[in-house]
């Protein structure tokens, strides 16, 4: 019995095959990988948790890790979308759980409470943030709230010099100033604010800014939010009191207090006003179920013993009453239907908008650019802005390129169609003109920060430990003594210098 | 000690006492009282069998080949549709030469749907490889199940023993069944030639180049000629020790008889009353069908002048299977008798005494007839 050239048992005698049919050597010869003619391969799908959340965070992901009780990579994964699990855990509606699948299975995860926890988790035991070492280029923000946050948090990971002003005395925004404590404690939010402690990320409060006094920063970023509520519409609606602005300082009412609205801004007064001691009413326009406040808000808005009346409109606010309607389907009000309600305050809570105008050209992300007006959609938004600023390189100048390798050729004048010529009909004025000379200015381009293989660098590197691999530049740091010529003289820009530090000195 | 047991209760009184390691079970009428009956022996302590509940008859089998690799001794019973399903494990269980044992009970195939006997199911498995012992008593029936595991592990070919549904499955006669001390001499543990083993990892029945299968499968037709032999030597021991033995042909009456008429199960038992009133006639009974024993089948019937064969079965298109392959074993002979060949009895049809002497005392025109 011996094994064959294909690999296969060859018999010397009949007397040497079992008749059990028990295998005598292995069938890995037969390569079936032949015979098909279709095949599997690895391909994720999203997870439709993943998918639901405005944040785009890698909800099954963290999952994952969290039930292995790998909680410091969890927050890493977390942070890679997000740097607030902590505050989001608390007070995001997590569309997340209504996408979920295991909801005809036993009910959706409670990723809210997971993500609370790791948020939690994080700060109590300092998880340190995962960040590049710092690049040197300048951004700034304007904002402090969850948006400006986010993108500061995903630049400074990049190693961006960030520099965030806020006009209100501390960072947050709305996480702040906005949502109550019962929601969100402020020691929470002060706690994860420390993830920007070990980022070169500065904050700069209590400032209002002007644009024009920021040019040494590469970029900016408008991170303003919506903080103008919307008026009535109403007579006497300078009586009522803005719900935004009612949460951010408070104000001193009287015991029954009228809160226009649906939203969460209306259910944030409400609950607020009760835990003051205060008796509100939540008037609204629409039906119950059309109102915009999240479900477990509203849910713990009625276990509180808040009244709601929907289908009701304000049509005149007077010192100690408001006058209102019922509405039809629609939020049209009934003619006929109205009625006075005894008030001592009202709070309007029916939306809010940009305050002011945004400067045009410059950049802006969150509520005050079309945002959905939640936590997550601005974080989620935030970050995208991030993104896309650490993808684009810085832009070349001026200053990038080495005149010495450029010399000056004019731009040629195209011609065109007489004047006189072309006034006697329709023809086009700019007739076509000969490919070499389009070609010459295609030629003429100087590749601005991009390298286009002129060979510069690798000519003149005095320790020749610059190659040419075919398709790009190789440098041999193990002869680079860092003279750095070839920065100087690339014509275009397209090379940099940084600090060496001990762990890449390739002598070490 | 005796008993007064059905057919299936003899078969499950068999199974215990060769001590089944493994029985796969599931139900079909007329065998599922086989299967309880195993049960309730289990439960009693009678034997300590892994009983595994299966889905269908096919898993059945498939259980009964896992176990059969692993080492241990496998039982099983089916019937008819069952028995169909299981078809292509049949050949496997041959194939693959494990020595288990299977009762089926004979029962008409569907279309038309009948749970009355005849010998379709077990002579459409015919060509798988198996072995196959016709029973005519419920106490054939419990000594056979015993010897079928003897010849099995021997010659390493699965072996099934028929009996005929409701005459046998369902009908009531003493039995002796022999105590666990004298069948645990007559059959001892099953040693297996090859098994799965974790600590020397094979496979089995993997895939065979064209030069290399007909080897194999000719160990197997070896072996099923060497299976005659020791299925008679087995029967020989067993009279030994019990006092009952059947052989694989039985010739009654036959001395000096001219006519001989041969059939099988338990028309064979109505036949001895008919042939005891019938002078010159005699019945030879034909027990072991697989592997066919073409040199006691042509001793047998040589010196008559007529033999009459009943079929309680068809090969549509052609007639009875017994009566073909009788016809063909005898085909060598210098002088050959006349043959008639009947088929009968299908789908439980009732073969009395009257029709078994019609058959005898005429011939069928042409190749053969409906009884």
């Amino acid at each position: 019995m011996k094994i064959g050239p294909a690999g296969d048992i060859q018999f010397d005698n009949e007397a040497e095959i079992p008749r059990t049919g028990r295998s005598l050597g292995t069938m890995a010869w037969n390569r079936t990988g032949s015979w098909r003619n279709i095949e599997p391969l690895y391909r994720d799908l999203t997870s439709p948790c993943v998918n639901a959340c405005p944040a785009g965070n890698e909800v099954s992901g963290w999952l994952g890790l969290a039930a292995q009780g790998r909680f410091a990579e969890a927050v890493e994964l977390l942070r890679t979308t997000n740097p607030f699990p902590a505050v989001c855990g608390r007070v995001c509606p997590h569309p997340c759980e209504r996408a979920c699948l295991r909801d005809r299975h036993g009910g959706p995860i409670s990723v809210a409470r997971v993500e609370r926890f790791l948020g939690d988790w994080a700060i109590e035991h300092d998880v340190p943030v995962d960040a590049e070492p710092p690049n040197g280029r300048r951004v700034a923000i304007v904002g402090a709230g969850p948006a400006g946050l986010s993108a500061a948090f995903q630049l400074g990971r990049r190693g961006f010099d960030v520099t965030v002003f806020d006009e209100n005395p501390k960072p947050g925004g709305l996480l702040r100033y906005g949502i109550p404590e019962f929601r969100l404690p402020k020691r929470v939010l002060d706690a994860e604010l420390r993830v920007f402690d070990s980022l070169p990320v500065r904050f700069e409060c209590g400032t209002r800014v002007d644009l024009r006094d920021l040019p040494r920063f590469e970029r900016v970023i408008l991170a303003i939010g919506r903080y103008r509520g919307r008026d009535l519409g109403v007579p006497g609606e300078e009586r009522a009191i803005q719900g935004i602005e009612f949460l951010r300082k408070g104000a001193d009412v009287g015991p029954r207090v009228a809160v226009i609205g649906g939203g969460s801004t209306a259910f944030d007064c409400a609950r607020t006003l009760k835990r003051l001691g205060k008796d509100p009413v939540i008037l609204y326009r629409r039906s119950e179920k059309e109102m915009p406040a999240f479900a477990h808000d509203v849910e713990e808005a009625f276990e509180e013993g808040i009244e709601l009346r929907t289908m009701t409109v304000p049509v005149e606010i007077l010192p100690h009453a408001i006058r209102c309607a019922r509405t039809a389907p629609g939020a049209k009000p009934i003619p006929g239907s109205e009625f006075l309600l005894r008030v001592d305050a009202v709070i309007k809570a029916v939306g809010e908008v940009v305050d002011g105008e945004l400067p045009e050209g410059v950049p802006a992300c969150g509520d005050c650019a079309g945002g959905a007006g939640t936590v997550s959609d601005a974080i989620g938004r935030g970050r995208a802005m991030a993104v896309e600023i650490a993808a684009r390189p810085p832009v070349a100048t001026a200053e990038s390129l080495n005149p010495a390798w450029i010399p000056s050729r004019p731009r040629p004048t195209f011609p065109r169609v007489s004047a006189t010529a072309r006034v006697l009909g329709f023809t086009e004025v700019n007739p076509d003109v000969p490919a070499d000379l389009v070609i010459g200015e295609a030629k003429r381009c100087l590749s601005c920060g991009t390298c286009s293989f002129c060979h510069t660098c690798m000519n003149l590197c005095p320790d020749g430990a610059i190659r040419f691999t075919g398709s790009e530049y190789e440098i041999d740091y193990a002869w680079c003594k860092g003279c750095l010529i070839c920065v100087q003289e690339c014509p275009r820009g397209a090379m940099t210098a940084r600090e060496v530090t001990n762990e890449k000195s390739p002598q070490r | 000690m005796k008993k007064v047991l059905s057919g299936n209760e003899a078969v499950a009184w068999a199974a215990a006492r060769a001590r089944a390691e493994v029985i796969c079970v599931y139900p079909i009428t007329p065998q599922t009282t086989i299967i309880e009956e195993i049960s309730n022996l289990a439960a009693k302590g009678v034997f300590d069998p892994r009983i595994l509940h299966v889905e269908s008859e096919h898993s059945a089998m498939a259980g009964c080949i896992g176990a059969a690799y692993a080492g241990v001794r496998a039982f099983t019973a089916t019937s008819s549709q069952g028995l169909a399903l299981m078809h292509e494990l049949l050949h496997w269980a041959a194939g693959g030469r494990l020595p288990i044992v299977m009762a089926d009970v004979n029962r008409a195939m569907a279309p038309g749907w009948s749970i009355w006997t005849d010998q379709q199911d077990s002579l459409s498995q015919r060509d798988t490889g198996w072995m196959q012992f016709y029973c005519e008593s419920n106490q054939e029936v419990f000594d056979t199940v015993i010897q079928a595991y003897r010849i099995s592990e021997q010659v390493l070919i699965p072996c099934m023993v028929v009996l005929d549904a409701f005459v046998l499955s369902h009908t009531s006669e003493a039995v002796e069944i022999e105590d666990e001390e004298l069948v645990r001499r007559y059959l001892p543990p099953f040693q297996p030639e090859a098994r799965i083993d974790v600590n020397d990892p094979c496979s089995f029945g993997a895939l065979l180049r064209p030069s290399v299968y007909q080897v194999v499968r000719k160990k197997l037709q070896d072996d099923m000629d060497r299976a005659i032999d020791v299925a008679r030597a087995a029967d020989e021991e067993w009279r030994k020790l019990t006092g009952r033995g059947y052989g694989l042909v039985e010739r009654y009456r036959c001395e000096g008889a001219e006519t001989l008429f041969v059939t099988t199960s338990t028309v064979a038992s109505t036949a001895r009353d008919v042939i005891d009133r019938m002078p010159g006639v005699g019945l030879v009974k034909l027990r072991l069908f697989r592997p066919f024993p073409y040199e006691e089948i042509r001793r047998a019937l040589a010196p008559a002048k007529r033999v009459v064969i009943f079929d309680r079965n068809l090969s549509y298109g052609h007639h009875g299977i017994f009566a073909q392959e009788i016809k063909s074993a005898l085909y060598s002979l210098p002088k050959r008798p006349e043959i008639s060949c009947y088929s009968g009895g299908l789908g439980g049809r009732e073969i009395g005494p009257d029709a078994i002497r019609a058959m005898i005392e005429t011939a069928p025109k042409g190749e053969w007839a409906w009884v």
